[in-house]
């Protein structure tokens, strides 16, 4: 018996809101919306051998029923709670004081696609992943480890167009990862295909040659064709051989033509899950104080707490370690230096003709 | 917008991807229809139920184990063909190792990793029927049957066709099947491939498919040309051109001894699979057939005289054009001369019903027939059936053609106090289940109309009983199957009652018997009649009609004669297999290492 099995159908009956009562060895299942529909069922292969019960495993058909239930339920909305503005801001600098001022929400939403990836050349393989997206077609990284999420009963929406929009983009977004695996899978495909390929044309030249040989041979000892048993000619005419090599060159096209579609590799990706996610952006303003300089800034926080962190006024990058110069320029730690004497430099000032 | 089944293209570089969405989960979040995340959740894990490595079982071995008894030949077979064959097999285990359960469970191994959704099975006319009743009640698979006018076969809406090799090949057929792409192809009793100037041959090479299994007890009927030919289809130029395979393996002109075996091994052992029974370790259980002739009591002898006669002035008074094998006047009468043979309750039945129809004249003559029916007391075959219900101790499945002797059969035993439960095809699975488990449980006689002979498998009883005799081989031994088979451990022992001087008596005696038809399984039948088989029914019924009674046994006897030249060659060829291949061992059960 399988457990993942079991606890899959049990999960989808409480789901479902189906009526279940052991009894004896079986479950009962009564269904909600057709109370007179009873199943009975069991996940033991000894209790199904004594024809009591429905046996559920993969490929049955109260699985089958099951599955194609669940799969067609496979989308949801969620919300995701706002971080903490205050616990993100923490987090962002050392060296300055840091005074939250306003905060704004703005809200937004995403789109999580999963896919089922399936990958078909002579065998086949499969995997699942996530792709998610904002509305905008920016993949959203910092959606993929959010687990917090809440049943949403009033999310935002995405219109058709939008929809459109973000499954091309998550399509090319999968393409990249699709590509390396193929690569791997066409190099061994490649190498079935050449084998089966010269064994092909290696048959077929041969069986050319012996037609041409037989013609060759008849006529050199001015035999008279006769047709053999068997399919082997005892002696044929150059016409005839000609025939057959032409016959050869078909099926050696079509045999080949076969071995290709069977070593031909394969990507398909399945849409298995969608999650809308509305959220809000925190747009926070900030003061910095380092001494008597004092910076008002604007951060943007995202629902796990990720900053959209501030750029440096010296080299321009996005900095995680804020620092503020006496003369207010916002830096990071690699642009501002602190001298033996215990003066700060900032690249920026040494850059700001008033600095 | 592409979210149902249309593909996104993003095929920039040569990697084309489709991304396709089955259950139209975009229209859903389109239009609104949102479920909670739990849902969303349970969704996904079922995935993750499915995506499973080749790790050396069967994905659909939990099932399949519920429904057959799968035996690890048979398990290690599918494994080899699934995982070092691609697929692509020529299934060769001796008769009776169950390889259409074999090439089922790889084909719903195939389908389960969704590796196969279109699938042809290509058997003899003979055994569609019970392809299809396999494939439904023991693989849960639903196959639509290739029959009838070739326009009325609509290749495009089924995914999953039988078909008769002789329909298949029909012109107009024959092209639309050529012309699709099938994932998976199976050929059953492929030896019949095994020239390959023949349309049969054509049409196995002109079919193309991902994966194809070949199946047959006897690759080689009279030369190793032959086993070429078949592997030639699984795998073109594995053995190189006829000639060299020729000079390289056959030891003798006409292909019949092998040379240099382990090379063929070698190169065989990658498309081709054959388990001896001796390998298995099985125990296989012997037959012991036992014929109870009947003496008709006076009234016996005058209804069966008088229905026969009556028979044949209607079958005289057919004009010759409706003479032919499947007119149903033809079936008609033979089957009320099956019923005269079957019990004096079933004929009864028949002639009334067929007075109704009749003309004032014909239902006089009726009367007259269904006057000497009443004067029957009891048929001697229900005496004997009686004697042997008292005088055996172990559980009876018994067989009957038809529904009046079936209640005729349970009536009169239960009167006896014998417990008694009926199968038929007019009872819904429910009804069906129940009388199995009765049986199974305290019945003591299982009454079976041919319905019973398919999709059961009553190993925990050893006793069958031929209350009445098919006409056609094939059926006799689908009866005995039901209980002679992969997991019976006791001897069979099979009671057949014929009343004498009957049409039933002459094709026991003559027919039957010559051939040892009851020690024969469906994979034997299918070597010795091959074709032959649909012919027989309609033979033995003209042999009747078209002589005098000495005239018919005569006719019989050929018959018998001919069947029994076709039933040496079988053997002969099955020695020729045996001796090959106990030189070249392809058992999955050994070499699994590899």
């Amino acid at each position: 018996m399988s457990s993942g099995i079991r606890d899959f159908v049990m999960g989808y009956l409480e789901l479902a809101g189906h009526e279940v009562r052991s009894e004896r060895d079986c479950y009962v299942v009564r269904f909600q919306s057709d109370p007179d529909r009873i199943h009975a069922i069991t996940f033991s292969s000894e209790v199904a051998r004594r024809g009591q019960c429905e046996f559920v495993a993969l490929g049955s058909p109260f699985f089958n029923g099951v599955l194609e239930d669940t799969r067609r339920r496979g989308v949801a909305a969620v919300r995701l709670p706002s971080a903490d503005p205050v616990v993100a801001l923490s987090s962002m600098t050392s060296g300055c004081r840091v005074v939250l001022g306003a905060v704004e929400e703005v809200p937004r939403t995403a789109l999580k696609l999963y896919y089922l990836l399936t990958y078909t050349s002579h065998r086949r393989s499969q995997r699942t992943v996530e792709v998610a997206l904002d509305a905008s077609g920016q993949e959203a990284t910092w959606l993929y480890p959010v687990r917090n999420y809440v049943d949403d009963e009033r999310p935002g929406r995405l219109g058709a167009k939008e929809l459109e929009f973000v499954l091309d983009r998550s399509a090319s977004i999968l393409k990249e990862g699709v590509d390396l695996d193929l690569k791997g899978l066409k190099d061994e495909s490649e190498r079935l295909l050449a084998s089966a390929v010269d064994r092909i044309q290696g048959y077929y030249a041969e069986l050319r040659d012996e037609a041409r040989n037989e013609a060759e041979f008849a006529r050199s000892r001015a035999v008279r064709p006769t047709k053999g048993r068997g399919g082997i000619t005892a002696g044929i005419s150059s016409e005839e051989a000609e025939g057959l090599v032409a016959e050869y060159d078909r099926l050696e096209a079509l045999e080949v033509g076969r071995e290709r579609a069977r070593c031909d590799v394969r990507a398909e990706a399945t849409i298995i899950g969608m999650l809308l996610v509305s959220y809000n952006v925190l747009r926070c303003h900030v003061e910095l104080h380092n001494g008597d300089a004092s910076r008002e800034i604007s951060v943007r926080i995202l629902p796990n707490g990720a900053l959209d962190p501030p750029m440096c006024e010296a080299c321009n990058k996005p900095i995680r370690d804020v620092r503020l110069c006496p003369n207010g320029h916002v830096v990071g730690q690699e642009c501002i230096e602190i001298t033996a004497q215990g003066e700060t430099r900032c690249a920026a000032c040494e850059r700001d003709p008033n600095g | 917008m592409s979210t149902d089944d249309e593909p996104l293209q993003v095929d920039s570089h040569g990697s084309a991807i489709r991304v396709t969405d089955p259950y139209g989960l975009g229209r859903s979040l389109l239009a609104g229809r949102l479920s909670s995340l739990s849902w969303l959740e349970l969704s996904l894990r079922s995935y993750g139920l499915a995506i499973q490595p080749e790790t050396g079982t069967l994905l659909s071995g939990p099932l399949l184990g519920t429904r057959i008894e799968m035996m690890p030949h048979q398990v290690s077979a599918a494994l080899k063909v699934r995982d070092r064959m691609n697929g692509r097999a020529l299934l060769a285990d001796e008769v009776g190792l169950g390889k259409t359960i074999e090439a089922c469970m790889i084909y719903k191994e195939l389908a389960l990793r969704g590796l196969v959704r279109k699938v042809l099975i290509l058997t003899p006319p003979a055994l569609v029927s019970q392809w299809h009743e396999e494939l439904r009640t023991k693989f849960l698979e639903e196959f639509t049957i290739a029959s009838g006018p070739r326009r009325s076969i609509d290749f495009d809406s089924h995914e999953k066709l039988i078909a008769s090799i002789d329909t298949a090949k029909r012109p107009g057929v024959n092209e639309r099947l050529c012309s699709v792409y099938w994932d998976l192809l199976i050929v059953d009793e492929a030896h019949r491939l095994k020239n390959s100037r023949t349309l049969n041959y054509r049409l196995a090479r002109d079919i193309s498919s991902t994966y194809l299994l070949m199946l047959t007890a006897t690759p080689i009927q009279n030369s190793l040309a032959e086993l070429y030919n078949l592997i030639n289809l699984v795998k073109p130029g594995l053995l190189g051109s006829r000639l060299e395979f020729q000079s390289r393996f056959s030891a003798d002109s006409k292909g019949r001894r092998v040379t240099n075996q382990l090379a063929l091994q070698r190169i065989l052992s990658d498309v081709m699979v054959r388990t001896r029974r001796k390998e298995t370790g099985l125990p296989f259980t012997q037959r012991f057939s036992n014929t109870i002739r009947l003496v008709p009591t006076e009234g016996e002898h005058r209804l069966y005289n008088a229905v026969t006669d009556y028979v044949r002035s209607c079958y005289e008074s057919l004009p010759e054009s409706r003479r032919v094998r499947a007119a149903p006047d033809v079936f008609l009468l033979i089957t009320l001369q099956r019923q005269l043979a079957s019990s004096t309750p079933a004929i009864s039945k028949a002639l009334r019903r067929r007075r109704e129809r009749s003309t004032p004249e014909g239902a006089r003559e009726i009367d007259e027939l269904l006057q000497l029916s009443s004067h029957v007391r009891e048929d001697s075959k229900m005496i004997a059936m009686k004697e042997l219900v008292e005088a055996t101790s172990g559980k009876l499945l018994v067989f009957t053609t038809f529904l009046e002797t079936q209640e005729y059969i349970r009536a009169s035993l239960e009167d006896l106090g014998v417990s008694v439960t009926c199968y038929s095809g007019a009872m819904d699975e429910g009804e069906r289940q129940r009388s199995l488990n009765d049986f199974r449980g305290g019945a003591k006689v299982l009454v079976c109309t041919e319905a019973g002979s398919e999709g059961m498998n009553l190993q925990f009883c050893n006793l069958v009983v031929n209350y009445d005799l098919p006409w056609n081989p094939l059926r006799v031994e689908q009866r005995i199957g039901r209980v002679h088979r992969i997991g019976q451990v006791n001897d069979v022992y099979i009671f057949s009652l014929t009343v004498r001087d009957t049409i039933e008596d002459h094709i026991l005696g003559l027919l039957y018997e010559k051939i040892q038809l009851f020690q024969l399984t469906i994979g034997d039948l299918e070597l010795i009649l091959g074709d032959e088989v649909r012919r027989i029914e309609p033979r033995i019924f003209r042999s009747f009609m078209e002589n005098d009674r000495k005239g018919a046994k005569r006719a019989i006897e050929k018959l018998g004669l001919d069947l029994l030249g076709r039933k040496r060659r079988a053997d002969s060829a099955k020695g020729r297999n045996d001796a090959i291949f106990e030189a070249v061992n392809l058992s999955p059960l050994e070499g699994d290492e590899g």
